[in-house]
């Protein structure tokens, strides 16, 4: 039970601006936030660090937003993906769904729903288990 | 028709100077059953419910329609039967075609009036003369000339069409293409705009010209989003999510996203549980541009009336104002895709907001009303709906 360490956020986006703008605005919601612009690069940051939450965008330069959460989930990372998509169909958000995204949000972003999703994980996970327990 | 095509159907059909003499000197004949021929012609259309539909002004339309048709029988048996003749007569054909005349109804008209002048030659001739043959084959000849001229009317508005349909597919793969790659500076303004926004209020800056701008700036990306939208969601005809919903609720969300001048007041007149069977996202978004449309024709200040209700066996939703309507000419337009009387305007909103209803199995009009515009989604009741998909 640790004391209440700011919760993380991983920002996959190859847009780097932007990539930087969301990184900020976590930032300035009182998270702790890294950016990285592609899959495999987010993939390798996962390898040494722990993350609450990743944002992740749907079209990367190599894999995919979507091919991400499934290797992270391949590789036994729980962490609660959401995808965020200049432009999702239907068969996008339902394929989002099946790998197990927590929700598509449409750019540009409504960053008080982003809040309040990235939150919702919070609560989720506060309410199930001890924070830093270990995935069962 | 070009004119090489013109020369080929005369010789087709065999069409001479020499028939344009026949039919000029069969003219006197002619003429004093003029009247009868039209009227009989004019009856026949009257007596048949779908060719009646296509005449929509009542007995004043008829009036001068019959007026038009005596002097294309003269012209028609007068001449002469050159290039200003094709023209003179594919004009009239080409308003066959924007009326919707099912062109069956062409080959019986002409039939009608094959018959008629036939008969006047057998009748007013000399039984068996040259003379009579000659004005039969000359008759004969007209009119299947007449015939070809308006068929191709009919093709050149399919071959107009076609082509309209393929560009409209390039420019909306381009356009969806486009739309799509603005989202991420889209993206990337808004977000800026929401970290300036946070820093303002850090700062404790409180500056009138300041917020001003950032609003500017934050409404004319808005402004762009909904185009990109729009752009987007008419590519690729988004499937619906139809549940029972509150009318009110579709309507209030939907205000959510107007933004509207001070003096322009927007009057809501929702029934309360009042429900439709649909996908609110996207009336949601139908609505929204109606009601856009609407502040943007009234003059900075006017008043909107947003009601809805039930009408026959679905729910209406009206979006009226009391600007300056649109104009009659238009009307018929307005609902085209890429058709926009706007100086900014994309012709995407309506075109969307209609394709959203009748998606629904309903439909959007522009309704008569005695001032301003009045715009009419209507969604059909899901028991009438449930009853027509059975059926």
């Amino acid at each position: 039970m640790g004391s209440r360490a700011p919760r993380r956020v991983l920002v996959v986006e190859d847009n780097e601006e932007l990539a930087e703008n969301i990184t900020e605005i976590f930032l300035g919601g009182g998270y702790d936030s890294r950016m990285v612009h592609s899959g495999e690069a987010a993939l390798q940051c996962m390898q040494t660090e722990r993350f609450d939450t990743m944002v992740t965008d749907l079209r990367l330069p190599g894999i995919s937003g979507l091919d991400l959460i499934v290797a992270m989930r391949a590789k036994g990372t729980r962490t609660p993906a959401i995808v965020i998509s200049a432009f999702a169909d239907d068969a996008t958000v339902k394929r989002a769904g099946v790998v197990g995204a927590l929700d598509v949000l449409p750019k540009p972003l409504d960053f008080d729903r982003l809040f309040a999703l990235v939150e919702s994980v919070e609560r989720v996970e506060l309410g199930s288990r001890a924070p830093g327990s270990s995935p069962p | 028709m070009t004119p090489h095509q013109y020369a080929s159907i005369r010789a087709y059909v065999g069409f001479t100077d020499e028939s344009t003499e026949v039919l000029r000197s069969f003219h006197p004949l002619v003429a004093p059953k003029a009247r009868a021929i039209i009227d009989d012609f004019y009856a026949a259309i009257e007596a048949h419910p779908d060719a009646r539909a296509a005449i929509t002004g009542g007995a004043a339309q008829i009036a001068r329609l019959k007026t038009t048709l005596l002097g294309w029988l003269d012209s028609l048996l007068l001449g002469p039967h050159d290039l200003a003749y094709l023209e003179a007569h594919s004009r009239i054909g080409r308003v066959h075609v924007r009326i919707s005349l099912p062109q069956e109804f062409m080959f019986t008209a002409i039939n009608r009036i094959r018959k008629h002048l036939n008969d006047i030659a057998l009748r007013s001739l000399p039984l068996g003369s040259p003379e009579q043959a000659a004005t039969k084959t000359a008759v004969n000849q007209v009119l299947d000339l007449e015939l070809a001229i308006m068929l191709d009317t009919f093709r050149e508005d399919l071959v107009d069409k076609m082509r309209a349909r393929e560009r409209l597919a390039t420019i909306g793969e381009l356009s969806a293409t486009i739309a799509h790659e603005l989202r991420n500076p889209l993206g990337t303004l808004g977000s800026s705009l929401f970290l300036l926004r946070k820093r303002l209020e850090t700062l404790q800056v409180s500056d009138p010209l300041l917020d001003k701008h950032h609003a500017r700036i934050a409404h004319q990306v808005q402004e762009c989003v909904t185009m990109t939208t729009n752009l987007l969601d008419l590519a690729r005809e988004k499937p619906l999510t139809r549940r029972a919903t509150f009318v009110a609720e579709v309507v209030d969300e939907t205000m959510r996203q107007i933004i509207a001048p001070q003096d322009i007041h927007i009057h809501l007149n929702i029934p309360v549980g009042l429900q439709l069977y649909g996908d609110p996202d996207q009336l949601r978004h139908a609505l929204a541009n109606l009601i856009r449309n609407a502040v943007e024709a009234l003059p900075g200040k006017g008043n909107i009336e947003v009601s809805a209700g039930h009408l026959n066996e679905s729910i209406h939703i009206d979006v009226s104002d009391d600007g300056p309507g649109v104009p009659p000419e238009l009307q018929r337009r307005i609902f085209d895709l890429l058709f926009t009387s706007k100086a900014s305007g994309t012709g995407l909103g309506l075109a969307l907001a209609r394709r959203v209803c009748e998606a629904h199995g309903g439909t959007l009009s522009l309704e008569p009303s005695p001032v301003g515009a009045r715009f009419r989604i209507t969604i059909p009741e899901p028991a009438a709906d449930a009853q027509r998909s059975v059926v």
